[in-house]
């Protein structure tokens, strides 16, 4: 965990390059001729076995950039170049294209709405695995139950349905989801900020005693400044669709090297628990 | 009204909700006051009572629930015994309300400027044009920019600061005594969310409003809040100023929500965890309900046997746990500094079981 590990080119599992994407003004794709460039050129990498934290405040295109780097977006609407372990994402096809789907997985904010309810965990589990068919159907079950126990869930969990759990299981199970492909990278967009304070910290956790256990990398998506310097290895801040300022967590959150304005009234806007602070954004 | 008179006193208030499983207790108990000019913040989990706490108030439990104990008095008037029209006058006219989701509390078929001006007609004799006078003053004072354009818009055209604004001008419309403000900036972005409690706290300033801020935030108790209350599970377990609070939190609840918040500065590592969920309050655990996962006393009898009582640490601090020995021995001993919840617990059968 040291934080200043030094690394090559090569050690870049998704890498983007002046992404751009643009979408229709009123959200209706393909009935607008108004447009809106929501991603404005941005370069990103995420390391293998670390992680990059994207932050920036809600409509600066975190979320939007992220999906259009797993290609989750039409393709008229992004330009650029995003690279996963070396093949061309935007470009790809068939079989290519399918492994680097199952190789990269997505946890959201709000486990309530990506749980389908009438889904058992064990299926919501063994779904993915289904999808890229793995395994036989046994196996499958065995591996959705495996995962589950793996991310703290009781044992009769795989037969229970999402509104049978709380919010922090919930989420859980949608890891436990993300995991079971054995994934290389997980975006991980807002996993935390749904949940109560005293949950928060035993989903963080977990997600890192993952990343030490399965090597893997993450994207995560954020807004609070203190999870991120305790949980990422990198920083890129986000602003107006654009990437204003990237670097170490610890130079940037913490050895005051935040240079963008932006940047450092978000530093200014943090509320601390210890009652005397400096504070003028 | 002087600063000692409290503006909201509300005493042993107990609000249970009927449901299949039986008769849940959301709030048990819980008193507290709210002094004009002052901020007392209810902090604690979804589900622990804090927003029970302020619909009673309002008279606004929903059915199946109901209050069935306790008073709630408005400046030495009992609003527990108002009738529901007398009361509809206290709602809007001297209690104003912000809530969390700016989005759904605004109505998207309404400008803006008319859905303010809807609230001061509502409690106030004025004309049409008065009043839309006043409702461009009242955006103007809750921060609005350019406030006779934006009263001309939609909700939907508004940012989620902005609407948070428009709220807070509704819930000022009317002059009220006492602000209820439910997780006022929990939706919305962290820059966003330092200027409209800027602006919560400007207003009680100047307008000696009395605040009542209900957040499962510290970091916003600790920047807006005079005294606290935490409740966890439907009780009060500690209240306190927010200076004693903050620097000498008694309770392990509250010990262990501190060192939950990570701050800047603590560089790369674990999270403190509280291990475990908060209980299902239909079979609340017994004695302390914190006891299964409470760090201190796990061999006191007492913790799973009787509830404790709030009992004083120090002039103006109450705690409700048997491990607190109530002369300022213990909270001295817990000073936040040593942070004793605040060892990452490693064990991963202890802090990855969050269920109930």
């Amino acid at each position: 965990m040291t934080p200043d590990r030094q690394h090559s080119a090569d050690d870049a599992l998704l890498a983007a390059c002046g992404l751009r994407v643009t979408l229709p003004a009123d959200g209706r794709p393909g009935l607008s001729r108004r447009t809106a460039e929501v991603v404005r050129g941005v370069d990103l990498t995420v390391r293998r076995g670390r992680t990059l934290a994207l932050v920036g405040e809600s409509g600066a295109g975190k979320t939007t950039a992220a999906r259009a780097m797993l290609r989750l977006l039409p393709e008229a609407h992004v330009s650029g170049r995003v690279t996963f372990d070396g093949c061309d994402v935007l470009t790809a096809g068939g079989r290519q294209l399918r492994a680097m789907r199952r190789r990269a997985q997505m946890i959201f904010q709000d486990p309530v709405s990506s749980l389908d309810p009438r889904m058992t965990a064990g299926r919501i589990v063994a779904e993915p695995l289904l999808a890229h068919r793995i395994g036989t159907r046994r196996q499958r079950r065995l591996r959705a139950a495996a995962m589950l126990d793996r991310v703290g869930l009781p044992g009769d969990s795989a037969a229970r349905y999402p509104h049978e759990f709380s919010g922090g299981q919930r989420q859980r199970v949608a890891i436990a989801r993300a995991i079971a492909p054995q994934p290389d990278l997980v975006i991980c967009d807002e996993p935390v900020s749904s949940l109560d304070v005293s949950i928060r910290a035993q989903i963080l956790n977990l997600l890192a005693d993952l990343q030490e256990e399965l090597g893997l990398s993450y994207l995560l998506i954020a807004h609070d400044l203190a999870v991120v310097e305790r949980f990422a290895d990198e920083v890129a801040v986000m602003y107006l669709g654009r990437i204003v300022e990237t670097g170490s967590t610890r130079e940037i959150l913490r050895d005051g090297g935040a240079r963008h304005p932006y940047t450092q009234r978000l530093l200014n806007s943090i509320l601390t628990v210890d009652p005397i602070r400096p504070h003028a954004p | 009204m002087t600063d000692r008179t409290p503006l909201l006193n509300v005493r042993d208030l107990r609000t249970v909700f009927d449901t299949d499983s039986g008769p849940v207790c959301a709030v048990d108990g819980v008193s507290f006051a709210v002094r004009p000019g002052r901020t007392f913040a209810l902090v604690g989990e979804s589900g622990c009572g804090k927003t029970a706490t302020a619909l009673s108030v309002l008279g606004l439990v929903p059915p199946p629930g109901r209050v069935t104990a306790g008073r709630v008095e408005l400046a030495g008037e009992d609003l527990l015994a108002l009738g529901e029209r007398r009361m509809r006058a206290v709602r809007g006219g001297r209690i104003g309300m912000v809530f969390q989701e700016p989005a759904t509390a605004l109505n998207p078929v309404f400008a803006c400027g008319r859905q303010v001006v809807e609230a001061i007609r509502l409690h106030r004799r004025v004309g049409a044009r008065r009043a839309k006078a006043t409702a461009i003053d009242m955006l103007a004072r809750a921060g609005v920019d350019d406030p006779t354009r934006r009263a001309k818009q939609y909700p939907h055209q508004l940012s989620g600061g902005l609407r948070q604004r428009v709220m807070i001008a509704m819930a000022l419309a009317a002059g009220p005594e006492l602000l209820i403000a439910d997780e006022p900036t929990t939706a919305l972005d962290v820059t966003t969310q330092w200027r409209i409690l800027r602006l919560l706290r400007d207003l009680r300033n100047s307008d000696g409003l009395g605040v009542l801020l209900i957040t499962h935030d510290l970091a916003v108790v600790a920047d807006s809040a005079d005294s606290v209350g935490v409740m966890y599970a439907g009780q009060l377990v500690e209240t306190a100023d927010a200076g004693a609070m903050f620097a000498e939190p008694a309770h392990p609840y509250t010990r262990g929500l501190l060192s939950c918040a990570a701050r800047l500065g603590d560089g790369r590592g674990r999270f403190a965890a509280i291990a475990g969920a908060p209980p299902d309050l239909s079979a609340p655990p017994s004695g302390c309900r914190f006891h299964p996962r409470c760090p201190a006393g796990r061999d006191d009898q007492r913790c799973s046997s009787a509830r404790p009582p709030l009992r004083t640490v120090s002039p103006g601090h109450w705690c409700a746990c048997w491990q607190c020995s109530g002369d300022g021995a213990n909270a001295s001993a817990s000073r936040r500094s040593e942070r004793p919840a605040a060892q990452p617990d490693r064990r991963r059968g202890q802090e990855h079981t969050d269920d109930t």
